[in-house]
């Protein structure tokens, strides 16, 4: 098949507004002058009739919509799309529930306060009493300090 | 003192007064049908039969097309709008039921093809006249089960449903130069397959 031939037919996949004016004049030209493009074109309009004409205007039996509501109840279809949105809102006050009490939980003072007659615990005593009986950290010198 | 631009507003706000609510939201349809799919997910079955109606026969005629098979494009129709509201819940913008519904009953239709295509062929023919003649019929049917389902969804939609390129791409998911090339391919095919039918038949 020509170069040309090959770009007629790719062209006529195109809706016609799709086309430049350049292309729809070449698409003109070559088809006067290519016998063979031309029965490709007729063909093409003629495959469009053809379907055309065997389509099937069908639009289903009286009952239809009562089969399909039907199904629909038989299938429980509308129990389980009511189910799943009080199920989600149910989960989501839980976990907004949840999420509040450990924001409650974490926010409270860790230290407690201590008022000037408070007595140190036992523990306490015994760090205190570590604290002072530990030597006091030699003092750094000139030299160390380089 | 009061400007044009005031009076203007003060006008338009008692337009809009006048208007009920109601009829506003009637003027569009896919603000309508918003409403109708948020009645069925509550459990209406009045919403869902009036969605049903609205898309029923689209859904049916081109599965009949596609399939050539009118009983079973009714069949495939319903368990395209089961699965729609089974899967309601994928659905994210409730005004665009009918595409979703829509895609699904295509998408059923080329599972059915490829089933199909597996199987051996059908030899009884359907005497069901409409629009052509009862042979040119045969013949389209018999041409379009000789193509690939990807592709005689494509001839159909576009040739038969008088779809859009757009629409098409839209409905198969794919882009549109895929649906060019696709239609491309399924009309060159489809004129060879025709071809050799006409012949055959002329030779009997």
């Amino acid at each position: 098949m020509r170069r040309d031939c090959e770009w007629f037919r790719h062209l006529s996949a195109f809706d016609q507004q799709e086309l430049s004016r350049q292309e729809l004049t070449f698409l003109r030209n070559h088809a006067a002058d290519c016998e063979e493009c031309r029965r490709y074109s007729t063909d093409m309009r003629l495959l469009a009739d053809v379907l055309q004409s065997a389509v099937i205007e069908h639009e289903g039996s009286q009952s239809f919509v009562d089969e399909v509501e039907e199904e629909v109840v038989q299938s429980r279809v509308l129990d389980k799309l009511n189910v799943w949105r009080p199920a989600l809102l149910a989960a989501l006050t839980t976990a907004a529930a949840v999420l509040t009490m450990l924001h409650v939980l974490t926010s409270q003072p860790v230290t407690p306060t201590l008022k000037p007659d408070d007595q140190p615990t036992a523990e306490a005593k015994v760090r205190i009493d570590l604290f002072e009986e530990a030597e006091p950290a030699p003092a750094l010198e000139e030299s160390d300090r380089g | 003192m009061l400007e044009w631009r005031d009076l203007q507003g003060e006008k338009v706000k008692e337009f809009q007064a006048s208007v009920p609510f109601e009829s506003v939201e009637a003027v569009d349809p896919k603000a309508e049908e918003a409403q109708l799919v948020l009645r069925t997910r509550q459990g209406d079955q009045n919403a869902l039969r009036e969605l049903v109606n609205r898309h029923r026969v689209r859904l049916i005629r081109t599965a009949a097309n596609v399939l050539r098979d009118p009983m079973e494009a009714e069949d495939v129709a319903q368990e395209a709008f089961l699965k729609a509201f089974r899967e309601l819940h994928r659905l994210r913008d409730d005004r665009a039921f009918a595409s979703f519904v829509y895609r699904i009953c295509v998408r059923l239709c080329v599972d059915r093809l490829r089933v199909k295509r597996a199987e051996p062929a059908e030899l009884e023919p359907r005497q069901e006249a409409q629009g052509g003649s009862i042979e040119t019929r045969m013949l389209v049917e018999k041409v379009l089960n000789q193509l690939p389902p990807d592709l005689r969804l494509t001839l159909v939609l576009r040739e038969m449903e008088q779809m859009s390129y757009e629409e098409v791409a839209e409905t198969m998911g794919v882009p549109v130069g895929t649906v060019r090339s696709r239609l491309h391919t399924a009309r060159e095919r489809f004129r060879a397959l025709w071809n050799i039918a006409t012949r055959e038949e002329e030779s009997y």
